[in-house]
């Protein structure tokens, strides 16, 4: 079976939840499926298997995997060209739009194509056997899509110190022991993305690692249910609203992102499962491909999002009786501007790809990184823009709850209403849902996520500032108004 | 080196549009071509050739490729600081390339 269902891929983690050790608000989690707060992760998640399912939709999301020639997930695959890329960021745009949140399998799919280049070139340098071994699992995971989570973030420490100069070794996930049949790390992974709704856990080395720092330099496989893991949910903003048995005041009735505190206590890897061991010179080429991968992501994903936002502005302006001024609909087509800028640029790092000598294709390191940069910006002013068409009562409109209750529910009904068309409980879910993508739930990944997620603004600007050729563009300058010599004008 | 053949390399030299370099690609062509005098004769060509040096400002190289490779026994893709999908130090550029056009025996490329 090459794409499962959603019911299918529920089903897994029914079967796993009993083995893996999940604790939230202090206490362990005995079925995280049903759990009202992480269901909707696992719903967002399930969206990736359904739509998968569906023939308006299988050519975005699925391809013939060049490993198995079975059709597979896009997010299970290796890109192959740049016509590929561009359709991972259209699928990502469509799920942002499906799920108004993140939907979290991107993260995998982005370190699945990272490694595979990274091991090929790793293995033509030293000698090594990890692209076959790599290959091998990624079969297994395309030929039962399975869900990865992809964990680059260690819990860092003291920021102004390498791997090797923490007083605490464990600050960032290395080994503690090498054994015949495998090894053994300790660490932790901070803020990880769709984890207990995996299958699979994907770990690579945070940041360029130098000689001396080998401990560190790992990437490896495991189960979610490898022994020894222990994972702590993160809190997001409003998550006990899910708490409260109702379905207008979580703004987004189905689906919400999850981050998790992911601990490796002394976990043991097979061999077979390891993809890279004490090659520091190796760390800068996975660190920066997987942060490329996963920036051209951004230009799919937080867009997705951003049309369910500008959607959302729009039908209260209309709701609120503001649709026909002129201000407010200039606000709608600045947020679609900004919103398709980064459309624009995902598209661009995309189609502007290239072939990595393992075969699959890298988009352009550049400009995903200018797309980056876009994103931990514009998604801010859209939000901005949407809050100041919403109005004020989005953050203090009384509880669902004080609608119903007898007598004052009808005035607060009645003093909720805008225009006899419109019903009061229209308007209400709208500005929930404001309030969930700017404030709430899904704000985490549309925002902080935006800000930080897949590295933080400054890591961007130091890649541009490396990729950007100055001296050539001081050339240019120098040539035009005559400070060098212009060969190019050689006419009379 | 493996350059039994007596006769000349024909090369074919083909640039891309160069709209936003990160490497010189006449300088580095010129390089070559010097480098190569020592070892290797060589023809440049425009038709059928032993090896097309495809020079490409960028690592996305937006030359067509089916165009040359059906014209061409080896093909070498400079795309940036990229030599056949491999990085190379931009001090090494020149010489990377010489080898492999002395070495094309054993370049069947994958580009
Ligand atoms: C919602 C969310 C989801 C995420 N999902 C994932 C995931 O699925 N997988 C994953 O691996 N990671 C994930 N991340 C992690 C993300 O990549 C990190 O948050 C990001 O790299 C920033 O790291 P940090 O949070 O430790 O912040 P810090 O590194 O502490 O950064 C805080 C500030 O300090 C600055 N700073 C940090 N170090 C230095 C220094 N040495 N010198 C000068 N300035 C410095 C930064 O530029 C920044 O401005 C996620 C993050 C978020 C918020
Ligand atoms: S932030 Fe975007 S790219 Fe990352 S996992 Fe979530 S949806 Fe996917």
């Amino acid at each position: 079976m090459t794409l499962k269902k959603p019911q299918e891929y529920i089903d897994d983690l029914r079967a796993m939840s009993g083995d893996i050790d999940v604790y939230m608000f202090g206490e362990k989690v005995e079925n995280y499926v049903d759990n009202p707060i992480i269901r909707p992760s696992i719903n967002a998640m399930a969206m990736t298997y359904k739509l998968a399912q569906e023939p308006e939709y299988e050519d975005l999301m699925t391809e013939v995997s060049t490993l198995t020639g079975e059709r597979v997930n896009r997010f299970t695959y290796l890109h192959q060209s740049q016509e590929d890329l561009i359709k991972k960021v259209k699928m990502l745009r469509l799920l942002g739009q499906k799920t108004g949140c993140c939907f979290q399998r991107c993260v995998g799919m982005d370190a699945v194509n990272a490694l595979y280049n990274t091991t090929f070139e790793m293995d033509a340098k030293h000698n090594t056997d990890y692209h076959e071994r790599f290959k091998k699992w990624l079969i297994d995971i395309q030929n039962q899509d399975l869900t990865v989570d992809g964990c680059m973030t260690d819990a860092r420490g003291d920021r102004s110190k390498s791997p090797g100069q923490q007083p605490d070794p464990d600050a960032y996930l290395h080994v503690v022991e090498k054994r015949e049949d495998g090894i053994v790390v300790r660490g932790c992974k901070l803020h990880q993305t769709g984890m207990i709704n995996s299958h699979e856990i994907l770990v690579m080395p945070n940041n360029s690692l130098k000689p001396g720092e080998e401990e560190w330099a790992v990437c490896f496989a495991i189960p979610l249910n490898t022994p020894g893991m222990i994972y702590v949910y993160g809190r997001q903003s409003c998550d006990t609203r899910k708490l409260e048995g109702g379905d207008i005041d979580i703004g987004n009735k189905y689906f919400g992102g999850q981050e998790v505190m992911t601990i490796f206590e002394d976990v043991f890897v097979p061999w077979d499962r390891v993809f890279m061991c004490g090659e520091t010179d190796f760390t800068t080429m996975i660190v920066e491909r997987f942060a490329g991968y996963h920036r051209q992501s951004y230009g799919g994903c937080k867009v997705g999002v951003g049309d369910n936002l500008i959607g959302c502005a729009k039908a209260l302006a209309d709701y609120q009786g503001v649709a026909k001024a002129s201000g407010v609909k200039d606000k709608i087509v600045e947020m679609c501007h900004l919103n398709e800028t980064l459309y624009a640029c995902g598209i661009a790092c995309s189609a502007e790809g290239r072939k990595t000598a393992a075969g699959n294709y890298l988009i352009d390191i550049l400009l995903a990184n200018i797309c980056k940069q876009n994103v931990t910006r514009f998604p801010y002013e859209i939000a901005r823009l949407g809050q100041d068409i919403a109005g004020g009562y989005f953050v203090t409109m009384p509880s669902e709850k004080d609608f119903n209750i007898p007598v004052v529910g009808e005035l607060v009904k009645k003093y909720s209403s805008t225009s006899t068309e419109v019903p009061v409980e229209k308007r209400q879910r709208m500005l929930r849902l404001m309030e969930n993508l700017t404030l709430g739930c899904a704000a985490v990944g549309y925002l902080t996520e935006s800000m930080h997620g897949a590295g933080s603004p400054q890591a961007q600007r130091i890649m541009i500032t490396r990729l950007i050729d100055l001296e050539h563009r001081k050339e240019l300058a120098e040539k035009l108004c005559g400070v060098k010599e212009n060969n190019d004008v050689d006419w009379e | 080196m493996k350059n039994l053949d007596k006769r000349p390399i024909k090369l074919r030299i083909k640039y891309c549009g160069g709209c936003n370099p990160v490497i010189n690609r006449k300088q580095l062509v010129e390089e070559v071509l010097d480098c190569l005098k020592v070892s290797t004769p060589v023809e440049l060509t425009q038709k059928h050739a032993d090896i097309a040096l495809v020079v490409c400002g960028c690592p996305t190289a937006c030359v067509d490729l089916a165009k040359i490779r059906n014209h061409a026994e080896y093909l070498i893709l400079v795309a940036g600081n990229y030599i056949n999908h491999y990085q190379v130090p931009s001090d090494q550029m020149e010489k990377v390339i010489c080898q492999l056009i002395n070495e094309r025996e054993e370049v069947k490329l994958n580009c």
